[in-house]
């Protein structure tokens, strides 16, 4: 139950974020840093499964290929899961790298699947910045699921 | 350290790469269109709620925009039909009166309104009085015709003749004789019998007479025109060899009813 609400409160959130906190195609990725700190909070299982999840409801919202979000976003929520139990999760700069390194790796993937399956591809050319912004704001969302135990 | 299941990252992973794979089946696109068209909708609502909104009451206003223009059009309508009434009686009255005109010019140069001033109820089956006399010109003997829509009807002959008004012998009426023919040419003579009825004697006992039949004027009598429509056989009697057959005729028109009547000047 407390991972439904998350979800939903999360996709809300994003839409709010990108409808009033993006400009020029940089904006906060709600859903992909809460996946990531979910699993570093609660393990690989919860994050890949929060990730699988919110994957689907987004995949199935806005335009794409099914299954491209839903299939990165479990697997970077298994790898967050593996990485938080490996290093100290609640270090800023390990939540930091994480969810840089997240954008891009979600972004590269994308491209790949649209590409394969000839869907129309999103420019990228604000991918670095982007992934530092969602890096800064990253600590902030651990805080929060830290706090209200979310997912 | 946290317990990771491995079986369930399989089969998620699993079930994720299948959900991949639908996209190359054609029914399952089809489906996501359709799907897409749906809730792309409320995506954009949920981005740009304030476009949602002003689009929701532009469609609001648009719909009462819509139904105040229906109503000034369901009033015009009725507005047009009320016309159309109107129009409808202009159009049968300029029909009559067009065919007034051509009879006028087909058979009667000269024919006459006359209106019905005075109708004596001891003379209702026999004559009434017309507003036209010799200073217009109408003679004794002259045919009385009625318009019926569609024929001219005979409605008597004029009898007594004054300065401005005239007294016309109706086809009812016992005295009134005149020249007639059935529609197979046989010919009689129609006889008023002072009731709502009429008789058509002398028909040759060889003539083929059947109910239904109409009944004109002949050329013969040589004061009323002929081809005026008189009535309708509802009944034939065959009397004996020497009288021949004798028809019941029902008037076209009665002219009791008439207001207005033409008369024929010779």
């Amino acid at each position: 139950m407390q991972l439904i609400i998350t979800i939903i409160l999360g996709f809300l959130l994003q839409l709010l974020s990108f409808r009033y906190f993006s400009y020029q195609g940089i904006g906060v990725n709600v859903m992909l840093i809460l996946t990531i700190e979910v699993a570093l909070v609660k393990g690989g299982d919860r994050g890949g499964l929060f990730g699988f999840i919110g994957g689907i409801i987004e995949d199935m919202f806005f335009f794409g290929v099914i299954g491209e979000r839903t299939i990165i976003r479990l697997l970077l929520g298994y790898a967050a899961g593996w990485i938080g139990d490996k290093f100290k999760a609640h270090s800023f700069l390990l939540q930091f790298m994480l969810v840089f390194i997240s954008v891009i790796l979600q972004a590269a993937f994308i491209f790949a699947v649209r590409t394969l399956f000839r869907y129309p591809v999103i420019s990228h050319k604000n991918i670095l910045i982007t992934a530092a912004v969602n890096g800064v704001v990253a600590p902030l969302i651990y805080t929060a699921v830290k706090k209200t135990n979310a997912g | 350290m946290k317990e990771v299941s491995f079986r369930k990252f399989l089969i998620l992973t699993a079930i994720a790469i299948l959900l991949l794979f639908t996209n190359l089946i054609p029914a399952v696109n089809i489906f996501k269109n359709i799907y897409m068209s749906i809730v792309f909708p409320v995506a954009r609502l949920a981005y740009y709620p304030e476009y949602g909104y002003k689009n929701i009451s532009e469609r609001i206003a648009s719909i009462r925009n819509i139904y105040k223009e229906n109503m000034k059009l369901k009033n015009k309508v009725n507005k047009y039909k009320e016309e159309y009434k109107d129009f409808e009686l202009i159009k049968k009255r300029l029909d009559y009166y067009k065919g007034i005109l051509g009879y006028e010019r087909e058979v009667a140069p000269s024919l006459m309104p006359a209106r019905v001033m005075f109708h004596a109820p001891e003379n209702y089956f026999t004559q009434f009085t017309v507003s036209r006399g010799e200073n217009d010109g109408v003679s004794k003997d002259d045919a009385v015709v009625y318009f019926n829509e569609y024929d001219w009807v005979l409605a008597g002959r004029v009898g007594r003749v004054y300065e401005n008004y005239s007294s016309v012998v109706l086809i009812t009426s016992h005295a009134f004789r005149c020249g007639a023919r059935l529609e197979s040419g046989d010919r009689g003579v129609i006889e008023g019998r002072n009731g709502w009825l009429l008789n058509m004697n002398y028909i040759s006992p060889d003539a083929r007479v059947d109910k239904g039949d109409r009944v004109y004027t002949s050329k013969t009598g040589g004061v009323i025109p002929g081809n005026l429509l008189i009535g309708t056989v509802i009944d034939v009697d065959v009397l004996d060899f020497s009288k021949g057959q004798v028809a019941e005729v029902m008037p076209a028109v009665y002219p009791q009813n008439a207001e207005v009547v033409y008369i024929i000047c010779n």
